[in-house]
């Protein structure tokens, strides 16, 4: 393949998924969520995180396992993150990967998906975490795993009515985890630059079995993925997508697929590819300024950044917000 | 894959043409824009006529032009050249295109661009997939012609939607290089400078190949017609030799220096009218009558830029003494009409022979003006008599040994 370009300045917000900006709006204004945040920080999640996975898992330096830190490494380069996070390395046959801590991120990969996956699909999958670091998602994402027992213990206190703001929040936080894959596969996709590639490791992550790995018909694939978008002109099956996705943390691998192509056929991949500094950095309605860590525009007062976590100043010329000309 | 014991890739011997052998599919599914998928098949076959008749090549269709299909006539080969025309979808930058086939039940079913090379690849003996597109603007063959040199087809070519009368020109330049063994790069040369005149955007036909130099199709058969208007047969010796190469031998240098002393007196052999779709072809004739020691006048090599062009070509018509006018695949072109006109006012006064020449890709009946209808013909298209000599004959009025 040839050389791939780097995006050097590249924005999130240049390739965030519209149902993923959507989704994170209908969120932010979902009760509770700052008081949610503050528990998961003070609960110290993200050290016991870090401490968990540093003892199961096998870790991927420069010197073990070089060529999948040289995967990371390009991801990095070309999605323009300076800071490399740390990849560790599970047990487990499914190919599957996943990103975990706000202030320190790593990723951790499945094994079985360094067996079956190409070195161009590795990368697709790594760029995929990365992107998740890069748009801010860890923190919600993270949120999202401790719900369950942060409303049992707000349920308990409450005498459960804390449980049905719970519950509302939750919906709403898994919503909006399912529509980020939607920008992570973009984020993956411009980092190997081969929708060739984006396609046949979601045709693998669907369950494709090994013995057709060699005859793969991506075409297939997206056909499938246009009779499933085409649906939703019966209003019946909207709904039951919606309550059969509703439950869960990705949406449906052929949804992935549908999304990304539609992308790359209305020319947004090749928009971002050419110029991935795009938009210029203006501020939308709303916006009061620009989180001074990540990047990720800032809505009314919000004690913390959504993107990172980062705690936001309340007073003007506190240094946390950025004024776009800053 | 589907290769057979005898014609593995590592011991396929190359095949040598004619007959060049053609696969055609025309796919036009029926939930995308339609085409009429008959008419452009005639169409194919009614441009390649010339070679189908001479037995240069021989075509075959895939009908209809599904997955099974395509792969059991890949299968009942050999085949030399893919040719398909239809949709497809491409996206450069992604590095992602597909070709668009049909199912068994008529509607589209597209095969991804290394899908699409692997099915290719079961015929051993294929060298050139040609993409043509049927008119969806849009499409960009372009990432599956890399996808199929990415899976060792040698050489592919992209089109971009084109007029029937691009198409055929296109056609006809394209399998008449290829027949006589030109590279890849040489072959879309001809195509595209015969495009150009048509108006078509040339920047929409694209190459991919793994060794643009090299030639296709190695080994010239005896039966295949020697078509020197574009590829200059064995060159007499001695100074003829030198001449063309200009490897500074004596007799180079002497027949150099005898065109140079014709050019200095103005003392042109013979005038080269032609339609500029042609050039390519009649520049090799060109250069190869300099290795006979004739001197040609060939607006290329004798209009200077910048300077008015018709006194010049006028003051040429006036005092040359032979013309050969050359009929390709493009017809007679506008500003050929002129000079034919002109030189049929200079051969009425002065008696000058004026030579019709069919080059390789003329069609089977050319159409030529009613006064070069009398003349006798140099023709190309054909090997007996030897359409080098006879040329040679017109020019000099003397009958070579």
């Amino acid at each position: 393949m040839s050389s791939k370009r780097t995006l050097t300045g590249l924005r999130p917000q240049a390739y965030e998924h519209p149902l993923d900006t959507k989704a994170l709006d209908a969120l932010q204004r979902t009760p509770g969520l700052d008081t949610l945040i503050r528990k998961v920080n003070e609960w110290g999640y993200e050290r016991l995180l870090r401490i968990q996975l540093t003892g199961s898992y096998l870790r991927v330096t420069e010197d073990s396992y070089p060529d999948l830190q040289r995967l990371l490494r390009q991801a990095c380069e070309t999605l323009d993150v300076p800071s490399v996070p740390d990849l560790y390395l599970a047990a487990g046959g499914e190919s599957n990967a996943f990103t975990a801590g706000v202030s320190k991120p790593l990723i951790v990969i499945n094994a079985g998906a360094v067996d079956l996956l190409t070195r161009d699909e590795l990368l697709f999958v790594l760029a995929h975490e990365v992107g998740h670091i890069k748009s801010g998602h860890v923190l919600y994402h993270q949120v999202a795993d401790c719900l369950p027992a942060i409303a049992q213990v707000i349920g308990t206190a409450t005498f459960r009515l804390g449980e049905l703001a719970g519950a509302g929040l939750q919906f709403a936080l898994l919503r909006w985890k399912r529509m980020s894959e939607f920008t992570s596969d973009r984020a993956g996709l411009l980092a190997c630059q081969d929708a060739n590639t984006a396609i046949t490791t979601m045709m693998k992550l669907a369950g494709l079995p090994q013995k057709y790995y060699g005859s793969i018909n991506t075409e297939d694939f997206i056909a499938q993925a246009r009779t499933f978008h085409d649906m939703d002109t019966d209003k019946l099956n909207l709904v039951l997508k919606f309550v059969s996705t509703m439950g869960t943390t990705h949406p449906w691998t052929v949804m992935r697929a549908s999304h990304l192509m539609e992308w790359i056929d209305t020319r947004g991949y090749e928009k971002v590819l050419n110029s991935p500094q795009s938009p210029a950095l203006a501020l939308p309605p709303g916006v009061s300024g620009f989180c001074a860590k990540c990047g990720r525009p800032q809505k009314g007062s919000g004690l913390f950044c959504p993107g990172c976590g980062t705690r936001l100043p309340q007073a003007a010329g506190d240094g946390g917000v950025m004024a776009p000309n800053a | 894959m589907l290769d057979s014991p005898s014609q593995s890739p590592s011991t396929y011997q190359r095949p040598t043409i004619p007959p060049l052998r053609v696969l055609v599919a025309v796919a036009s599914p029926a939930n995308l824009a339609r085409f009429d998928a008959d008419q452009a098949w005639n169409h194919l076959c009614e441009t390649l006529r010339p070679l189908l008749e001479r037995g240069s090549i021989e075509l075959l269709r895939v009908a209809p032009a599904t997955e099974a299909v395509l792969r059991s006539c890949l299968d009942a080969g050999p085949w030399h050249v893919l040719h398909f025309i239809g949709h497809g979808r491409g996206q450069a930058l992604a590095h992602y295109g597909a070709v668009v086939l049909e199912n068994a039940e008529g509607r589209a079913r597209g095969l991804n661009g290394r899908y699409f090379a692997n099915t290719v690849r079961s015929s051993a003996s294929l060298r050139l997939v040609v993409l043509q597109n049927a008119g969806d603007a849009d499409t960009d063959f372009a990432p599956v012609c890399e996808a199929l040199i990415g899976e060792g087809v040698s050489a592919a070519i992209a089109t971009g939607p084109m007029s029937d009368r691009a198409q055929a020109l296109f056609l006809a330049k394209l399998y008449s290089a290829i027949l006589l063994q030109f590279d890849a790069q040489a072959a879309l040369v001809e195509a595209r400078h015969a495009l150009a005149a048509t108006g078509f955007d040339i920047q929409r036909l694209h190459l991919a190949s793994r060794d643009p130099a090299a030639t296709l199709f190695a080994g010239r058969p005896a039966d295949c017609p020697k078509d020197r208007d574009v590829a200059p047969a064995p060159v007499p010796a001695p100074a003829a030799a030198a001449a063309g190469r200009g490897d500074g031998s004596a007799a180079a240098v002497e027949l150099a220096m005898q065109l140079e002393r014709k050019r200095a007196a103005c003392e042109y052999d013979v005038f080269l009218c032609h339609n500029t779709a042609d050039k390519p072809g009649v520049k090799r004739i060109g250069q190869w009558l300099k290795t006979q020691g004739i001197l040609p006048w060939l607006d290329i090599w004798e209009l200077p830029p910048g300077r008015a062009w018709q006194p010049i070509l006028e003051k040429q018509i006036d005092s040359i003494s032979t013309a050969a006018v050359f009929v390709g695949a493009a017809g007679v072109g506008p500003w050929q009409q002129q000079e034919l006109y002109g030189f049929l006012g200079a051969f009425v006064s002065r008696q000058c022979p004026v030579i019709p020449v069919l080059l390789a890709d003329a069609p089977v009946a050319p159409i030529l003006p009613v006064f070069l209808r009398a003349m006798t013909w140099v023709d190309f298209r054909v090997e007996d008599p030897d359409p080098c000599r006879q040329l040679l004959w017109g020019i000099t009025g003397q009958q070579p040994a």
